[in-house]
């Protein structure tokens, strides 16, 4: 690693040594060079529904474009399957968790459902191809439940492999419904 | 996990759509990009994100897709283009590593080729240690900041428009299983400083 590579040693070992000599990444470096961040999370609005309050609104119009799932949606048909596999779910969930633990990333927003008219042939499609995906999102869920222990090489592989593909030398055929 | 499931496809569907395409490259340093020390002495070490997404640089019209290549936008991606920018009175520094202004073309790497990085990926293990986070947070923001700045000057030397019609930058950080996007940004609450 070169010596003004950005570091992952932990902050403790950062802490312990002048911040002011070497370069460092704390909250009063980024703050001195103009930079803020803010670890609140924005609650999530729907299409239609009022606009975020901080976010400038050219800002909050990437914000909704990321949060759109309209380009992936899922046919509604999939909604009662994806909430039975939540119930399932949360059955073997303790109480403290049942009280605790989120489950936004179990079912999708509101925003994800879609429920279209189109030719029954071309529909089943499309419906094949999401419970497909959502079939291998759950193998990725499941292969990342087996990794809570592993190191941050152990992440990194994992989430490079499954989610933050790489685009150079990878190609994907254009699914139907796109 | 579904979430960042959709959104790792946001980018592959506009793959297909981009007439130049993205590309991404893993623990980049970027040289081109180490800030300047400032007085009071607080400096901030240079990104090396665990993952970066931008655009690429071709060494050549050789390696231009031959439907661009008599296309302005995508001449404009050429590394001599470029170096051009480094060089003019703005020292527009849009490579993320410095190899492309000083290098021979044939001994390029491909973290080399990247220019106007638009989103970051920052991995941390799982850990209930809110240090660790945060620092994962901060290195996403120092990173997702300087992508900002990347793109803030060849704007303001393009049409004079504001910082603040500018697009975010997209960060991610992966504590985990923990997923979050941040949006990064010019703010102009407190005079110049950019909102993550």
């Amino acid at each position: 690693m070169p010596p003004n590579a950005d570091s992952t040693k932990s902050p403790d070992a950062d802490r312990s040594k002048s911040s002011k000599i070497k370069p460092n990444i704390t909250v009063d470096n980024l703050k001195a060079n103009g930079i803020e961040y803010d670890p609140t999370i924005l609650r999530f609005h729907a299409a239609g529904e009022a606009q975020t309050e901080d976010l400038p609104p050219s800002i909050d119009g990437v914000r909704q474009f990321l949060l759109d799932f309209t380009a992936s949606s899922i046919h509604e048909d999939c909604k009662s399957f994806m909430e039975h596999q939540l119930s399932e779910f949360k059955k073997t969930w303790t109480l403290a968790e049942t009280a605790t633990r989120n489950s936004w990333s179990l079912v999708p927003p509101t925003t994800a459902w879609w429920n279209p008219t189109f030719p029954d042939a071309e529909d089943d499609i499309r419906r094949q191809t999401i419970i497909d995906d959502i079939g291998q999102c759950r193998k990725i869920a499941e292969a990342a439940g087996d990794l809570q222990a592993a190191t941050e090489a152990g992440w990194t592989l994992f989430l490079r492999n499954n989610v933050f593909r790489n685009f150079r030398g990878t190609s994907r055929p254009l699914r139907k419904y796109e | 996990m579904f979430s960042s499931s959709g959104v790792c496809k946001f980018a592959q569907t506009q793959r297909s759509k981009m007439r130049i395409d993205s590309c991404s490259e893993e623990d980049v340093y970027w040289t081109n990009h180490a800030r300047t020390p400032k007085n009071d002495g607080h400096r901030l070490t240079g990104p090396k994100p665990d993952l970066t997404y931008g655009f690429p640089i071709y060494k050549s019209t050789d390696d231009l897709p031959k439907a661009l290549i008599n296309m302005d936008i995508a001449r404009n991606f050429l590394a001599d283009t470029i170096r051009r920018f480094n060089d003019s009175p703005w020292k527009l520094k849009l490579s993320l590593t410095t190899r492309i202004h000083h290098g021979d073309s044939a001994e390029f790497r491909t973290s080399d080729l990247m220019c106007f990085p638009w989103a970051v990926v920052e991995v941390k293990r799982r850990s209930t240690d809110e240090g660790l986070k945060d620092f994962c947070y901060q290195q996403a923001a120092n990173a997702s900041a300087t992508a900002l700045d990347i793109m803030t000057g060849l704007f303001k030397t393009s049409d004079g428009r504001f910082t603040n019609d500018l697009p975010p930058i997209i960060a991610f950080t992966c504590n985990g299983p923990e997923l979050r996007l941040w949006l990064t940004f010019w703010c102009n609450r407190e005079g110049r400083s950019v909102k993550v």
